[in-house]
């Protein structure tokens, strides 16, 4: 909820991040009276019109008598089918007027929702490349959370012996840790995995959209296999790649119809050969290494998975701690990794994470942020403060806007610009709010700085991780490169440490 | 291979439901050759425009399944072929009337003489797209003042509330 101008412009972020996520919100916004839009008034702004791209629908209210339906209206189009934003403009008039509340107010547009297109035939097909294939990999993405098709998925991915790849946003769809989960895919995605996608015969994209983070060079993405796609949104199949089977409708009951038809499968030979390059992943892990004294991202984002038995909800903002936070912390629940995917809104950890935390009390959540985007919303702390949320925060810091700085290295020619940081304190800057925090700067300090952190009661808590400066995130797939062409992490020798 | 696309999109008539369908087109990176925007019936509560874009083979299937999520899109009916729609052109040319050589463009299929003053001839010519962009070139001897041209419109194949305007 926020005031007109400024105040509903300053959604704007917040409501883009949403639509890219398909994350269902309702924003009502302030608005000058009905008799004075189009004038110029203090701080009129047309943020239905500012915001329409980037919401699933908007309302501006023109009569009280409209309000009940609407709201009625607005929340379940946010919820249903493909959640995104929506928004209510109610100008001051509206506002203080007054109506009788019609708790049966009709949804005049809320009848409509997408098709079920499922076709007996393409069901069929679907089943027979499923049948027929030798080297299949499940794409699985947010759709298959937001369906709730988890239960499906793990029987999908048990009966047929299909090893399982995760967007990003699909983290906490299939559990990490199972011997068939091959974790993140793409640009950052662990290489067994972008190397298991590359070579399959067969790809079954679950609530995914083949994000360019996802493919790398569409050209070269996974040549040799055949394609099926299950969405909600029939907009996304064949939207960036062509496929075989594009069957639309919701994951879980597509799931459901498909599962009787498919028998027990063994695919022993594509699952080991899968495991001999995640042997190699583990070889090359900088965990494994020794890196002397210095004090890795990696090593505090492992830390922390362990000191919380990866039960936590993490609640990560953008840039190379989000990557490392996906390589390095196995999810095994579904929603417990919160992220700006899409979008990639850098400073979208502080206030998602207190959201979080309210929204879910009994949970461990933690903010884990870079000091650049800390920076970005970290007047939230106030908020934090003020509503005592009981949320640990981590400031990844290692002095500059990272993964900016990683692409300067590896792709403009070392030209660092605008990519090293001042920051402040953050001790300080916590204790400003009365805030415990604390500063950790060697590996032996993270457990046991992590675990006071969570014993502490009565609002945020802050951890501020000095870590190495110049580390990259890997590997990586370069923008537009193909996805088996990663650049991988140099071996540490005894010069580097 | 390029080519033009006809949908006839039923849209509820509400606040911003028309500028929804457009800032679609522009954030999809349509193509857009003409949008053509009118009442679809008797009842006010329906909009009908039709979007004619150019592109791939495609391109048609693209347009629709994004139209059909915006939540004012009643229905999408897409166009057989680009050929069954029809544009309205209005051509001032400068004189004319009298020569020979225009009298008998005058009289050709589709093209009637809509206005004749003392210095200038406005024509009337309706056809489809490429249909009006062949006579621009045979009229331009005569001396073209002024062009207006609607964008396509056509009939669906599917009965829809406009079929049901005469009953």
């Amino acid at each position: 909820m926020a005031t007109s101008g400024p105040g509903a412009t300053n959604l704007v972020t917040g409501i883009a991040t949403a639509m890219m996520d398909s994350s269902p919100m309702v924003c009502i916004t302030g608005q000058v009276p009905t008799s004075a839009i189009g004038g110029d008034a203090i701080q009129e702004t047309d943020i239905l019109g500012i915001t329409m791209p980037i919401t699933k629908h908007g309302y501006l209210v023109q009569d009280v008598k409209e309000l009940a339906s609407t709201l009625h209206e607005a929340f379940h189009i946010a919820r249903s089918g493909r959640p995104g934003p929506v928004i209510v403009d109610l100008p001051k008039d509206v506002q203080l007027a007054t109506t009788d509340y019609d708790s049966s107010a009709s949804l005049p547009g809320a009848s409509k929702s997408l098709a079920d297109n499922l076709s007996p035939t393409e069901l069929e097909k679907a089943v027979e490349l499923l049948k027929g294939s030798s080297r299949p990999v499940i794409l699985a993405g947010r759709g298959a959370l937001l369906a709730g098709a988890e239960t499906e998925l793990a029987t999908l991915v048990q009966r047929c012996q299909i090893p399982v790849a995760l967007t990003l946003l699909g983290k906490g769809a299939f559990p990490e840790g199972h011997p068939l989960c091959l974790g993140m895919m793409g640009m950052h995605g662990h290489g067994a995995t972008n190397l298991a996608i590359q070579n399959a015969d067969l790809l079954i994209a679950l609530g995914m959209r083949f994000d360019d983070r996802v493919t790398g060079d569409l050209a070269t993405f996974a040549q040799s296999s055949r394609k099926i796609h299950i969405d909600l949104d029939a907009a996304e199949i064949g939207k960036n790649v062509a496929v075989d089977v594009g069957l639309v409708g919701d994951l879980r009951e597509v799931l459901q119809r498909l599962l009787p038809s498919l028998p027990a499968a063994n695919r022993a030979p594509w699952v080991t050969q899968i495991r001999t390059w995640q042997e190699e992943d583990t070889e090359r892990d900088v965990l494994h290494q020794d890196t002397g004294s210095d004090l890795l991202a990696v090593h505090v984002l492992h830390d922390l998975w362990q000191a919380t038995d990866g039960k936590a909800v993490t609640v990560t903002d953008v840039g190379q701690h989000q990557m490392w936070e996906a390589q390095y912390y196995p999810h095994t629940r579904p929603g417990t990794l919160i992220t700006s995917g899409g979008l990639g809104t850098m400073g979208f950890a502080l206030p998602a994470a207190i959201g979080a935390k309210m929204a879910s009390p009994q949970e461990e959540v933690w903010a884990i942020a870079g000091d650049g985007g800390f920076q970005m919303t970290m007047s939230e702390l106030a908020s934090a403060v003020q509503e005592r949320v009981e949320l640990k925060i981590a400031v990844i810091n290692n002095g500059f806007l990272g993964m900016v700085r990683q692409w300067q290295e590896l792709f403009y020619g070392e030209r660092y610009y605008a990519t090293p940081m001042l920051t402040p304190s953050f001790v300080k800057l916590a204790q400003a709010f009365d805030i415990p925090a604390f500063r950790v700067t060697r590996r032996g300090e993270v457990r046991p700085v992590v675990e006071l952190a969570r014993q502490w009661t009565g609002g945020p808590v802050l951890v501020e991780f000095a870590v190495k400066q110049l580390d990259l995130v890997y590997p990586m797939v370069p923008a537009g490169g193909s996805l088996d062409a990663m650049i991988r992490r140099p071996q540490v020798t005894a010069e580097m440490v | 291979m390029n080519t033009f696309h006809t949908l006839v999109v039923y849209l509820d008539s509400r606040l911003a439901s028309v500028e929804r369908v457009v800032l679609l087109l522009r954030r999809k990176n349509f193509r857009v050759r003409s949008l053509a925007l009118h009442p679809a019936g008797r009842a006010a509560a329906e909009t009908q425009l039709v979007v004619a874009v150019e592109g791939p083979p495609q391109e048609a299937a693209r347009l629709r399944t994004n139209l059909e999520k915006l939540l004012d899109v009643r229905r999408v009916v897409s166009q057989a072929s680009h050929a069954d729609a029809r544009c309205l052109a209005l051509v001032r040319v400068e004189s004319g009337a009298a020569e020979p050589g225009f009298v008998r463009l005058c009289q050709e299929p589709g093209v009637r003489v809509f206005q004749q003053e003392e210095t200038s001839t406005t024509l009337e010519i309706t056809g489809t797209d490429g249909h009006l962009d062949a006579w621009l070139p045979r009229l331009a001897p005569f001396g073209i003042t002024e062009i207006s041209r609607t964008g396509a419109i056509s009939l669906t194949a599917e009965p829809g509330p406009s079929a049901a305007l005469g009953s």
